[in-house]
């Protein structure tokens, strides 16, 4: 059944409330919408665009030439190339002159509209939802506005009344959750009970703290990356889970504090959300180009971890981070890209129960566990355990120490001292391997000899490709430090797909097993599934 | 005699937890390092205050930065956390988020506070979280054997610069001044008693204390003579007489007429952080 959407127009037309609007609408309707969010790094002006999936099972990625086109404006014809030729193209009336009277065309009097109940011109945005919500047959509820509820009420209804019922969508009973990536890495932080949140503000990532700062969770910005690494330290140090989240640069200047948490032991989740490029790169396009980076920052060895997930595995993974994290004091790497997070995806009302089941375990042990420190049952100072939890602050005293120190955290330079912390942490390092258990989750035709292997936004649009493609096995990845041990066979074709020059994700593959073709990607833009056919033809 | 037996026993109390408060570990300071003092004014001001049942010893967070002044968190029977060079604000923010009961006291040395983090310094100033910054400048980079600080005195040759210094040095009391922090004090590190009384007025009040503790360093800048000649104390005042203190000392040693004020500066009780956010 699947509708490809594509909207097109400039920065501040309101594409993204016109888009998350329209993907909420969609999911009451018991449906599952995918949303790409293709935007440059400008306030007003330029050219933003956002693809709409509708499908009715979960959807990962877009697919070409699209069903419906809403242009905004006439500056972005050339986006009709990619609209099917008997295709709907939804406009305003002044704009429609200049398109190819091939297309079914609805356009609508957007500044008669806008005079006639003195609206503010932003809501040109939901009059074409409103015209877009009848082609597809979709029902409206009453209550579905939360903001300017009348301007936008009124806008919806103009734009639905001069529109025509189209496609007679299957809608369902089933309750499904829309979710921004970033929204959903929220959503469980909240179930990991994470106490605060900081973070400097950086694209892709900075959307989390916005999510967080609606919630419970304590969120502040700080005057930088070092600043919000350190006090995040300092709040693990006191005894409450935090996480922080950046981009490439941010990371950068956090890795000496990331050195840091390795050599004192103190526990912290990192939320690295990649972009494009090195230095400034291209902040709004995406890359995987950091993984290397993120497995070797900060100077000395340490244990750590490095986490991945697909819109499948995003809740478990995020509460597992937070969950090793603090049971084992090691700082954990929550590793995603800019075409994850910022695109939107749909989730069963079971994947949010089962989430939630799951945390609630993790919180049951984790308190149970506190409660035999309090008891005295568990002896967590000194630090003569490679794993021993932290002690209270404010209950009890007891030291962290950035410098080489013994089980008391008093500094120390001795030779004796320093072999015993050194083997201390190599079996730190090797413990990190027996905790990845569930390394991967595997998709498509288990039995198949052609395997690929991705993670991230990679392996959400793989995992689309291979419902529909019986050729290929897909591994898609949960950690890629320590790298879990993978199930291929001696004669398995092994294909890489990874959005980095170097193809990052290969060299770490290729120590244990061969790798067939790399297939990178240079351009930052997602891998829709037209691309992927293209690749593996 | 009834009040002199009972001054007896509280000293003794007090020099009790001055005893406990203090660990075990050898002390790696140069003998006769004015550092000796400062620990020893810091273990009086907290042992007087846990006598006075201000301050309970767990409740004591201690961050410390690195450089000589670091060593501190060896010395001390308190929780703490030997942290980066010039990171020890944002952990003393964490802690205070995490759990605003404590009280938070951190170390810094010259460099750790002016040159490495000074930023946070601007900014721990604006947020005002309840907590106490003690910067032991001894205006050179003491434990890396010498080289300049951002409070190095223009004229000190330096193994770093085939001249001199040439730069004059920053006044971290103006620029304190400038940003408005709710305590601001200096002390000099031979002044035992002295220096106490700021401590426990520090620790005490609410906000961002910042003290910066005149501590010479006996090998690398010994300042101690001059210092010791030109102090005297003042008590805090409103901002225009602070400032006109602030300015009277340029960090200089090159001229006899200079008066180096010691004491609080300038004290005023604004809202902090953990009010304005964590109600």
């Amino acid at each position: 059944m699947k509708i490809n959407i594509l909207v097109v127009g400039k920065a501040g037309d309101g594409l993204d409330f016109f888009s998350e609007t329209l993907c909420h609408l969609i999911t009451k309707n018991g449906l599952y919408a995918f949303n790409y969010r293709d935007y440059q790094s400008l306030i007003t002006g330029g050219t933003n665009f956002n693809i709409i999936s509708i499908d009715k099972e979960k959807v990962f990625t877009y697919d070409k030439p699209f069903d419906i086109a809403i242009l905004f404006d006439s500056e972005h014809l050339e986006f009709l190339k990619d609209v099917k030729k008997e295709g709907i193209v939804i406009c305003d009336t002044e704009i429609e002159k200049f398109i190819d009277k091939n297309f079914r065309i609805f356009s609508l009097p957007i500044n008669e509209i806008i005079k006639k109940y003195n609206l503010p011109k932003i809501v040109k945005n939901t009059i074409f939802l409103g015209a877009l919500a009848k082609i597809l047959g979709l029902n409206f509820n009453k209550d579905f506005f939360k903001k300017n509820v009348r301007e936008n009420e009124i806008a919806f209804n103009e734009g639905y009344k001069l529109s025509k019922f189209i496609f007679k969508i299957p809608k369902t009973k089933k309750k499904i959750f829309y979710f921004n990536g970033n929204a959903a890495i929220a959503f469980a932080l909240r179930l990991a009970k994470i106490h605060a949140y900081y973070a400097y503000p950086m694209t892709p990532s900075t959307r989390l703290l916005y999510e967080l700062a609606k919630t419970e969770v304590f969120t502040y910005q700080f005057e930088n990356e070092i600043a919000v690494i350190n006090a995040a330290l300092g709040t693990s140090f006191a005894g409450k889970k935090v996480a922080i989240g950046t981009s490439g640069g941010g990371f950068d200047l956090m890795t000496e504090a990331l050195s840091f948490a390795g050599m004192a032991e103190l526990p912290i989740v990192i939320y690295v959300a990649m972009r494009y490029g090195p230095s400034t790169g291209t902040p709004t396009y995406s890359s995987q180009a950091d993984l290397k980076c993120l497995i070797n920052a900060g100077h000395g060895e340490f244990a750590r971890i490095v986490l991945s997930f697909d819109a499948n595995t995003i809740f478990k993974q995020v509460i597992d981070a937070v969950k090793i994290a603090y049971k084992y004091r090691v700082p954990v790497i929550l590793c995603s890209d800019k075409n994850f997070v910022e695109s939107g995806f749909s989730f069963d009302e079971k994947e949010i129960k089962e989430a939630e089941k799951y945390a609630k375990k993790y919180l049951e042990e984790e308190n149970r566990k506190k409660k035999n420190v309090e008891k005295g049952l568990v002896k967590t100072y000194p630090f003569n355990y490679p794993f021993s939890p932290l002690p209270q602050l404010g209950k009890e005293i007891f030291k962290i120490n950035s410098y080489e120190h013994d089980e008391f955290g008093f500094e120390r330079d001795d030779t004796e001292i320093l072999i015993k912390m050194s083997e201390r942490r190599k079996k730190r390092i090797e413990e990190m391997k027996k905790i990845v258990k569930e390394g991967y989750k595997v998709y498509g035709n288990k039995n198949s000899k052609v395997v690929l292997i991705a993670y991230g936004s990679v392996a959400n649009s793989l995992i689309q490709f291979v419902k529909s493609n019986n050729k290929y096995k897909l591994i898609s990845l949960n950690y890629l430090y320590p790298f879990p041990s993978l199930p291929i066979k001696k004669d398995d074709e092994v294909y890489v797909i990874n959005d980095s020059i170097t193809c990052q994700l290969a060299e770490l593959i290729e120590k244990e097993v061969k790798v067939k073709r790399k297939i990178t990607r240079l351009d930052g833009r997602l891998w829709n599934l037209k691309d992927i056919q293209e690749k593996l033809k | 005699m009834e009040f002199k037996r009972y001054s007896r026993k509280i000293k003794m109390k007090e020099e009790k937890i001055m005893e406990e408060i203090g660990s075990k570990e050898k002390n790696t300071w140069c003998p006769g390092c004015p550092n000796f003092s400062l620990l020893f004014a810091f273990k009086k001001a907290i042992a007087e205050l846990i006598n006075e049942k201000k301050i309970e010893k767990e409740k004591i967070a201690i961050v410390t930065g690195i450089g000589c002044h670091g060593k501190i968190h060896n010395y001390l029977n308190l929780s703490s956390i030997n942290a980066l060079h010039g990171r020890v604000l944002p952990i003393l923010y964490g802690i205070k988020i995490a759990n605003p009961s404590l009280k938070a006291i951190g170390f810094a040395g010259d460099a750790d506070a002016y040159n490495e983090g000074i930023e946070h310094l601007i900014h721990a100033a604006r947020y005002n979280f309840d907590i106490t910054y003690i910067v032991h400048n001894n205006q050179t980079l003491a434990l890396t054997t010498g080289q300049p600080t951002a409070t190095s005195q223009k004229g000190i040759s330096t193994k770093v610069l085939k001249e001199s210094v040439k730069e004059n040095p920053l006044n971290p009391i103006k620029l304190m001044l400038s940003l408005n922090t709710s305590f601001i004090a200096r002390g000099f590190a031979l002044e035992i008693e002295h220096l106490k009384d700021i401590f426990k007025q520090a620790i005490l009040h609410k906000g961002f204390s910042f003290v910066e503790v005149l501590q010479p360093c006996i090998i690398h800048n010994d300042t101690r003579e001059f210092i010791r000649k030109k102090i005297y104390k003042i008590d805090p005042g409103n901002f225009e007489d602070a400032w006109k203190k602030a300015e009277e000392w340029d960090y200089g040693y090159e001229n006899n007429n200079k008066k180096i004020p010691i004491g609080i500066f300038y004290v005023s009780r604004q809202e902090t952080f953990e009010e304005k956010y964590m109600k």
